[in-house]
């Protein structure tokens, strides 16, 4: 992260916000996934597909067109159901069953995804599509945002500081009142990232992030992303067909045949 | 003058009924046709209140709110399974449920000879009796429930309720918590009907289940679609269309016996104009993407 | 056995109903309450060209063409465009029920808000094996009967009907190999159309009909497609024969006050433990996200 959205964060010590982005986390995170197997229409499109990936790695996760990275995503992030095998977020010492869940229960305790067709929301502004991610904010209850008018407002302020600067770090503050609708693909992206991080998560599944991004804004982004990874331990599983842009920062690559996953370390720092 | 406040009386409660609905719709993004039933639960359980019990005016209000909200789980738990068309199905069969039940169970409503005697307010022994005290006491309410109205929209459960609408699967991604949302939505858009439904029993002083049905719920979602929703200025039009049209159509000479269906041919045509037109309605923001 | 049986003269009125709902529903997604509207006027128009003279079979096509021509305006003018728009769900739900409106009040402007009957006099009732049925009872069956076997066989048989099938099953593709998706259309309008008229008109000669009819009807035809599957064309057709057969049974062991209600319990029922109805097709997974 760069240094101004590190004094951003300084700022709002104190709340369980801010330790989420405290490089010194004590124990990491880590996603496990086993045999996982799914047909669809006669079609095995996934084929017991093991995945294992801890806080601060990066994964690429690659394959054809149409060979099933986005299905084993929608699996690992709760929208649909295997037809066998099984998954599981590891955090604290707590283990979550993926397949138990819904994905907004996974969002709130520390998986979330980014959707290959973005998905802004359309009549929000960036910064409001960011600030909707903010976790556990009291106000979403219909009662809070009543009768404790005081604390949501702190809170309020504590997240859009953290919203902006997430922006920041990735090019878009200046954009923060435009119209969700209103961005071009990569501005779109970029919002999206945002809201993503806002979510507090630390294991990130990215579908295509790179996608409509121009060689310089895809290195950087790689970059800050590296750097997030490094700094707070967040575990990324990267679906990209853009290799050579991920390849020099990633720590493992699965790749994709005929729905079985085959997994390659790539040296780096957390090759096992 | 008197008639003046009797109109302004009636746009007061179809206001508090607008902005709820809007809540729904506008902010919620969740089209139904049940709202009227709600709106009767709110009545009777207000009217049985004030008229077997005895219980004061705010007490009955509070309880018709309180009977709606609770009963609202019959549309708002369907609402985590079926979206669109098939959610509608399913509110279209909880209204004409709830209309079943009020028009049959008559040891308790009394069935179609309806609830009487129900006496105006009484708030610490003064009495509401004229029109242009009832006039203002429901704009107090209207003021206050609209303030509410505003608070939550500008909230994170606003927030929250707007991005369901936008994209339900990007905002369950991000964490949003979106049937425990809907939850939230339909009770306190029910609970809220259910108090215009209390105002109009006191009014009116006399009800049946003929103000409650599926007629009138369609009339309630299309005085919204028209005013226009995701604002405030939208439900407030709305309503005032509902209630300045028939005096509209009043001016032009039309016989009374014939006003209502008039009312409701001009209705269809509007709906079928503005979708053409103007999707956001004459004064709201929020058209469907 | 009686009962069995009226009920299944009933479920067959429903059945066809709830064919005429699904056809639409399944090949153009458009939730068609304006065929309610369409259900409310046959009988009118019936009764008009009768009292004017015209033989039976006469009056029963000019029902037919006016019931079809009404339809295929309201694809044109209402459907077509926003689909052509890729509107979302809600606005052609919105613009159905604006249609339906319309239609509605129409029939009450120009015809009056009363029940009306077709044929004055006690009916002919034929006797066997202890059961008693009425004429116009085992007539509107029969004709409705032989409507929908002929539906089925074009649906099986004729290339058009197989063209809409595909359509059912395949919106993308069909157009995509370059089949007239708008002709298609005008013929899922039209047959839907001239099947629920003649539903109508089965319905009336019974019991006779007023304007408001149409939308119970429509809701009834609804819950026929949930019961027997939107995955096929036969299904709701089924779904409304056994729809009719228990709500015959209700009456019989419980009573009339509570039919309505158990319509809505059983769509429930099904709502949550088979959506899928009782002739499922297996759905791709992408299709219920």
């Amino acid at each position: 992260m760069n240094t101004q959205a590190c004094a951003m964060m300084e700022k709002t010590t104190g709340t369980p916000l801010a330790q989420v982005y405290q490089a010194s986390s004590p124990s990491r995170v880590r996603l496990h996934a086993e045999g996982l197997s799914i047909a669809f229409g006669g079609q095995q499109v996934l084929q017991s597909v093991n995945l294992d990936l801890t806080g601060g790695q990066i994964a690429l996760l690659r394959g054809p067109n149409g060979c099933g990275k986005t299905t084993l995503l929608n699996i690992l992030s709760g929208f649909i159901k295997p037809d066998t095998g099984s998954a599981r977020l590891e955090f604290n010492g707590t283990r979550v069953n993926i397949v138990k869940e819904t994905p907004d229960r996974l969002a709130r305790l520390g998986l979330a995804r980014l959707w290959q067709d973005i998905r802004l929301f359309p009549t929000m502004t960036v910064l409001e599509n960011v600030l909707a991610a903010s976790p556990h904010a009291i106000g979403i209850s219909p009662a809070h945002a009543l009768f404790s008018l005081g604390k949501v407002k702190q809170q309020e302020r504590e997240f859009r500081a953290q919203a902006l600067a997430w922006l920041d770090m990735l090019g878009m503050a200046d954009r923060a009142n435009s119209s969700g609708d209103k961005l071009s693909v990569g501005q779109s992206k970029r919002v999206a990232i945002a809201r993503l991080l806002q979510t507090g998560s630390k294991v990130l599944l990215l579908d295509e992030p790179l996608a409509g991004l121009d060689t310089d804004a895809a290195a950087k982004l790689v970059e800050d992303l590296n750097r997030l990874a490094d700094a707070t331990h967040h575990a990324m599983l990267i679906v990209e067909h853009n290799h050579d842009a991920i390849t020099p920062v990633c720590d493992l690559c699965y790749t994709f045949a005929e729905g079985v996953l085959m997994r390659e370390d790539m040296g780096g720092k957390w090759a096992c | 003058m008197n008639y003046i406040y009797h109109l302004i009386i009636y746009f007061e409660i179809y206001a508090i009924v607008a902005m709820s609905l809007n809540l729904l719709i506008g902010y919620g993004g969740l089209l139904q046709v049940a709202h009227a039933a709600y709106y009767g639960i709110g009545a009777y359980a207000a009217a049985l209140v004030w008229t077997k019990l005895g219980w004061g005016f705010f007490p009955g209000l509070l309880g018709g709110a309180f009977v709606a909200g609770v009963l609202s789980l019959l549309v708002s738990l369907p609402a985590w399974r079926f979206k669109g068309d098939y959610f509608v199905m399913i509110s279209i069969a909880v209204q004409t449920l709830i209309y079943t039940v009020l028009y049959n169970w008559t040891e308790v409503t009394n069935g179609p000879f309806g609830i009487s005697g129900i006496s105006r307010p009484v708030i610490s022994n003064y009495v509401f009796v004229t029109t242009g005290s009832v006039t203002l006491l429901y704009g107090v309410l209207l003021l206050g429930l609209g303030i509410i109205m505003a608070l939550l929209k500008w909230s994170p459960f606003g927030r929250a309720l707007q991005a369901m609408r936008d994209d339900e699967l990007a905002a369950r991604s991000i964490g949003i918590p979106v049937d425990w949302l809907k939850l939230q939505a339909f009770a306190l858009a029910s609970a809220m009907v259910g108090i215009a439904g209390g105002l109009y029993a006191a009014y009116v002083s006399y009800i049946d289940p003929t103000s409650f049905s599926l007629n009138e719920s369609i009339l309630m979602l299309s005085m919204v679609i028209v005013g226009g929703t995701g604002n405030v200025r939208g439900p407030l039009t709305g309503a005032a269309v509902l209630i300045l049209l028939p005096e509209a159509l009043r001016f032009l000479h039309l016989p009374d016996a014939i006003a209502a269906n008039v009312r409701l041919l001009a209705y269809g045509l509007l709906l079928i104009v503005m979708m053409h037109l103007r999707p956001q309605g004459l004064a709201g923001t929020y058209r469907y993407q | 056995m009686q009962i069995l049986i009226n009920g299944f003269l009933q479920g067959v009125l429903i059945g066809g109903l709830g064919l005429a709902f699904a056809l639409v529903y399944r090949t153009t997604r458009v939730f068609h309450l304006a065929l309610g509207g369409l259900y409310a006027l046959a009988p009118f128009v019936l009764l008009a060209c009768l009292t004017t003279g015209l033989p039976i079979g006469f009056s029963i096509g000019v029902v037919l063409i006016v019931s079809i021509l009404l339809a295929l305006s309201l694809e044109e003018t209402i459907h077509w465009p926003f689909a052509r728009k890729r509107a979302p769900t809600e606005v052609h739900l919105i613009g159905s029920l604006g249609a339906y409106l319309i239609l509605v009040q129409s029939i009450a402007l120009i015809w009056g808000n009363e029940n009306r009957v077709l044929r004055s006099g006690v009916d002919t009732t034929w006797s066997f094996l202890e059961i008693t049925l009425a004429q116009a009872q085992l007539l509107g069956a029969a004709l409705t009967l032989l409507a929908v076997i002929a539906l089925s066989a074009w649906l099986s048989l004729a290339n058009r009907g197989l063209e809409l099938r595909a359509l059912a099953d395949n919106p993308v593709l069909v157009s995509l190999l370059g089949r007239n998706v708008r002709a298609l259309r005008r013929w899922v309008f039209g047959l839907s159309a001239a099947l629920a008229a003649t539903v109508a008109m089965a319905q009336a000669w019974d019991v006779g009909f007023d304007p408001h009819v149409g939308l119970n009807a429509v809701l009834l035809g609804m819950v026929a497609m949930i019961i027997g599957g939107t995955g096929s064309f036969i299904g709701p057709f089924i779904g409304g024969i056994l729809l009719g057969v228990l709500r015959a049974e209700v009456v019989w062991f419980g009573s009339a006050r509570w039919q309505e209600a158990v319509t809505f319990i059983l769509l429930g029922l099904f709502l949550f433990f088979r959506p899928q109805g009782i002739f499922a097709r297996r759905v791709r997974l992408e299709e219920n996200v």
